[in-house]
């Protein structure tokens, strides 16, 4: 008997729905693209039991005709390409048209829909991908959509599913990102019947507000380059999460996963990230399309590039612009600020409206930007300059009040100091009437020779004495008087840990003596000192950020303050 | 307490001790300065727990003893704008005092004398004598190469050490260090030594008559000065002084001779050229000649000066610190500084041309290593 045969069709359709159905978020993702595909200006989104109940997705859009809904669920069936021609250039979501075929395969999927130019609506049932019921309904404009009973023929799924906490939590990151991905559409999310979320279409920045939590925390970037535009938003070093969570890529209003633009921002970042921080981005591509191919993987999230390292380029380029300019300076917000997004899933939220949020969204564009740039032209620089608590440098900028840390200004300015002596020769080292004897441990030893030389161009001069014992000769002419027992074992200690994460030599070494010999919170500074160290600070290549990622400015607007005393 | 005295008598004595008394304190009773009265004098006292000062001056008429705590800011301010007039003072039993003057009064609130430190003890001290002009010369050649670093205590003074055949005082801070000795002294005890705090030297100094003999006082932590009609109480700085003998260079076999005013000069000019952080100059050493340059790379600054001066060796180049030279210029009282050298990294030794008779006195100061040697 021959033991290959064909599979039966539902078997080859619940087949193909593992590509594009992975789990409810999945079909809720292909069933928004649909509703966004024709054309909807409102978008409701029902689930029920994280999904697995009901998915339902109802729209205002164009809607099909009785011929198109009973097409609609055969494979390859689709309204929105045609040939090969469309296929290189496409402009909508969908086009592969499989979503229906395949969900409709693994749950049992009611359809109910009326095209603009009929005065008759029709409802479809299926069951298994095949058509169980045509009926003729009253005409509602659009289309709703429901799934129900996904995977309950498909028991190896269902048991793949993870709890239905993280199920509806895939579903509220689809529901974001689309959310995202077309602001000017009223956006309706309802769970086990609650509306959890309403969401009026909205300017992008509104919406920036109502996914993420506070935008104005964030850097905007605008850009228009050879035929690409860019808008993205991107947090300041500092203000990163835990997780990747908000990190968004849309090209030409889709969500897309890219793992070179991710890089291409991360690296443009660098070392100005804290450790296990990720910055929240949100970019938005639009491009010609037939530069793009979407057509990588069933679920689309993938794409290709024609011309990957322009774009790659491109975003790292911005991005460290953005990183570098003044705009990265955070505001202090002394009022509490609400961090984290007004999107959550449970209990009946108002939805928050424009006015305050409005409100708060301009009193941004108002950021504190010129701050820095009298600093640099100095018509009239830090008029005057107040050291608090011996921690803090405070002066009075235009907009209000800037705040600068002591300590990672100077470490900021050291660090640059030593990255310069990678090049070029240093600039001295003071000679000490009584050199320093160190023993050290084995381990501290060999990390000394590892980096003896660096220590050397930075202005270390030692000798070895026998066994693991070294004499400090010199030292850099910067660091702290008397000091230099202890910031060269901290140098070692600092380096050594640091090692593993791959650094770069110089930057480690740079980093731990900048961070060890720069004057410390609780060093009280003259006025000349105070003028000395923000002269050095801008004149650095980065003033704002220390080579930890830690801010060195803080400004306090003017604006704020006010607000604070109820003018 | 009652009493009457002069304006500027008690402006005087306020004057004396308002170096010490903290202007903000922790302790807040230390923002006040004590005021006792006994039969014949007004005793007044300030302290920052570390040093305390006491001096008396005598009223006009006393008519009731007694004694409280008075506000300093408020008193010194007060008495510094009054004219050269009679001032009483009067205590009422709410402890407050009134100050009266013809043309009206003042009247504030004190703190009672319990609550004033008490002056440390000085019982089984040790008594020194000393000639005036010698402790304030020995005490203003040493005092400006003391480290204000915190994290070597033990270099956060001047050293003194009284030996039976001479007196010495050292000052270092690692990078510079001076040392003065006078061989004329006799002591028939065995030495002492002890770290003497800057700020009790500075005050020391303000306090030393031009002649005459001034009485130490010292016992286990603690010193006394006594001045006519001031004491000055200090503690001592705790730990042991570093072995400095060890590290003045004995062979340095190079000798360059300058005018004093003339480098001060041009080290002063040049120096505006250097970078502000690390003040560094080069001098470069050649036959008879010197030139002393800087230059600033991150202001694009740029300078150099040549003079002449009495040199016979080979050339050098030698990096500075243009601060510590000037500092090391100041305290040379000869027209004629002699600068003796080995190798750019070696210390070198200053003196003056001519030493005073019975002294020997000469300061060291750290080179800065030139990165140009590297390449050499």
């Amino acid at each position: 008997m021959a033991s290959i045969h064909l599979l039966s069709d539902l078997m080859m359709k619940r087949i193909a729905a593992g590509e594009v159905v992975e789990r409810p978020a999945s079909v809720a993702k292909e069933l928004i693209e649909n509703a966004l595909d024709a054309g909807s200006s409102r978008i409701l989104l029902r689930i029920e039991e994280s999904g697995v109940s009901l998915i339902e997705v109802t729209d205002d859009g164009n809607g099909m005709t009785e011929e198109d809904v009973l097409l609609c669920c055969r494979r390859h069936a689709t309204s929105k390409i045609r040939d090969e021609e469309d296929l290189e250039a496409i402009t909508t979501l969908g086009f592969r048209g499989e979503a229906l075929a395949s969900i409709s395969a693994v749950s049992r999927m009611v359809i109910t829909t009326c095209h603009q130019s009929e005065n008759e609506g029709t409802q479809v049932l299926l069951e298994s991908g095949e058509i169980r019921e045509v009926l003729k309904v009253a005409p509602r404009k659009g289309t709703t959509v429901s799934v129900r009973d996904l995977f309950a023929a498909v028991p190896a799924r269902r048991k793949f599913l993870k709890t239905p906490v993280t199920e509806l939590r895939h579903l509220i990151r689809v529901f974001r990102t689309m959310v995202l991905s077309h602001p000017k559409i009223d956006w309706t999310l309802q769970v086990n019947g609650d509306k959890t979320m309403h969401l009026l279409r909205n300017t992008l920045e509104e919406r920036l507000n109502d996914v993420l939590g506070d935008s104005r925390e964030l850097i905007h970037i605008h850009r228009s380059v050879s035929g690409l535009n860019i808008e993205a938003w991107i947090s300041r070093p500092g203000d990163g999460r835990k997780s990747r969570e908000n990190q968004f890529v849309f090209i030409n209003g889709r969500a897309v996963q890219n793992r070179s633009l991710s890089h291409a921002v991360l690296s443009a970042y660098g070392n100005r990230l804290g450790r296990g921080e990720y910055p929240v981005y949100i970019l938005y591509i639009e491009m010609d399309p037939r530069l793009v191919d979407v057509n990588v993987h069933p679920m689309k999230s993938e794409v290709r590039f024609q011309d990957e390292h322009l774009i790659y380029n491109l975003i790292r380029k911005i991005t460290e612009d953005a990183l570098r300019g003044p705009a990265v300076i955070p505001d202090l917000h002394l009022i509490t600020k609400k961090r984290g997004s007004n999107l959550r899933f449970r209990g009946n939220e108002t939805p928050r409206l424009s006015s305050q949020l409005s409100l708060e969204a301009q009193s941004t564009e108002t950021a504190p930007l010129p701050a820095s740039v009298s600093f640099r032209e100095g018509e009239k620089r830090f008029p005057e300059l107040w050291q608090i608590h011996n921690r803090y440098i405070l002066s009075q900028i235009k907009s209000g009040i800037t705040i600068i840390d002591q300590h990672v200004a100077h470490e900021r300015i050291l660090y640059e100091k030593v990255l310069a002596c990678k090049k070029s020769a240093p600039g001295g080292s003071q000679q000490l009437l009584f050199p320093q004897t160190l023993q050290l441990s084995i381990d501290d030893y060999s990390t000394l020779t590892e980096i003896n030389t660096a220590l050397e161009r930075i202005g270390f001069g030692l000798k070895e004495f026998g066994k693991q014992t070294v004499v400090i000769e010199s030292v850099p002419l910067d660091i702290r008087k008397g000091n230099e027992k202890d910031i060269l074992l901290d140098i070692l200690d600092d380096y050594r840990e640091n090692r593993g994460t791959g650094e770069d030599f110089w930057d480690a070494v740079a980093k731990s003596y900048a961070c060890k010999s720069a004057v410390k919170s609780g060093d009280s500074l003259t006025l000349p000192e105070m003028t000395s160290l923000i002269d050095q600070l801008f004149a650095t290549s980065e003033p704002y950020f220390c080579p930890h990622g830690r801010p060195i400015i803080v400004n306090l607007s003017l604006e704020e303050i006010d607000r604070r005393f109820g003018r | 307490m009652k009493f009457t005295i002069l304006q500027n008598d008690l402006l005087e004595a306020l004057q004396r001790i308002s170096g010490v008394v903290p202007t903000r304190s922790t302790t807040p009773i230390l923002e006040n300065i004590l005021f006792e009265l006994d039969e014949e004098k007004l005793k007044i006292t300030g302290t920052d727990l570390e040093i305390s000062i006491t001096t008396g001056v005598t009223p006009k008429k006393i008519e009731q003893t007694g004694s409280i705590a008075l506000p300093a800011r408020v008193i010194t301010e007060m008495i510094r704008s009054l004219p050269a007039i009679p001032v009483q003072f009067e205590l009422d039993e709410t402890k407050r005092v009134r100050i009266t003057t013809d043309q009206g009064y003042y009247q504030v609130a004190g703190i009672s004398r319990n609550e004033f430190p008490d002056n440390p003890s000085l019982s089984e001290a040790r008594s020194i004598e000393l000639k005036n002009d010698l402790l304030r010369r020995m005490f203003s050649k040493t005092i400006f190469a003391v480290s204000s670093e915190e994290l070597r205590p033990a270099l956060m003074g001047v050293y003194m050490q009284i030996m039976p055949d001479e007196f010495r005082m050292v000052a270092t801070d690692g990078h510079r260090l001076s040392k003065i000795i006078d061989s004329s002294f006799r002591f028939d005890e065995a030495g002492i030594q002890m770290i003497i705090p800057p700020k009790a030297v500075q005050i020391a100094l303000k306090n030393l008559n031009e002649e005459g003999n001034i009485k130490l006082q010292l016992n286990q932590g603690g010193l006394c000065f006594i001045f006519d009609n001031t004491t000055l109480y200090t503690r001592l700085v705790e730990g042991e002084y570093p072995d400095y003998e060890k590290v003045i260079p004995r062979d340095n076999d190079k000798k360059m001779v300058v005018d004093r005013s003339l480098l001060m000069a041009t080290v002063k000019r040049v120096s505006l050229f250097s970078s502000a952080l690390t003040h560094q100059v080069r001098f470069s050493l050649s036959q008879n000649r010197l030139a002393v340059c800087s230059e600033d790379a991150d202001i694009g600054g740029e300078a150099r000066e040549e003079l002449n001066v009495e040199y016979n060796d080979e050339p050098m180049e030698l990096g500075y610190n243009a601060q510590y030279i000037l500092d090391i210029l100041k305290h040379v009282d000869d027209d004629k500084v002699v600068f003796t050298l080995k190798n750019p990294v070696r210390a070198a030794v200053v003196k003056p041309l001519s030493q005073k008779e019975n002294e020997s006195f000469m300061m060291l100061i750290m080179p800065i290593k030139l990165n140009s040697q590297e390449h050499q």
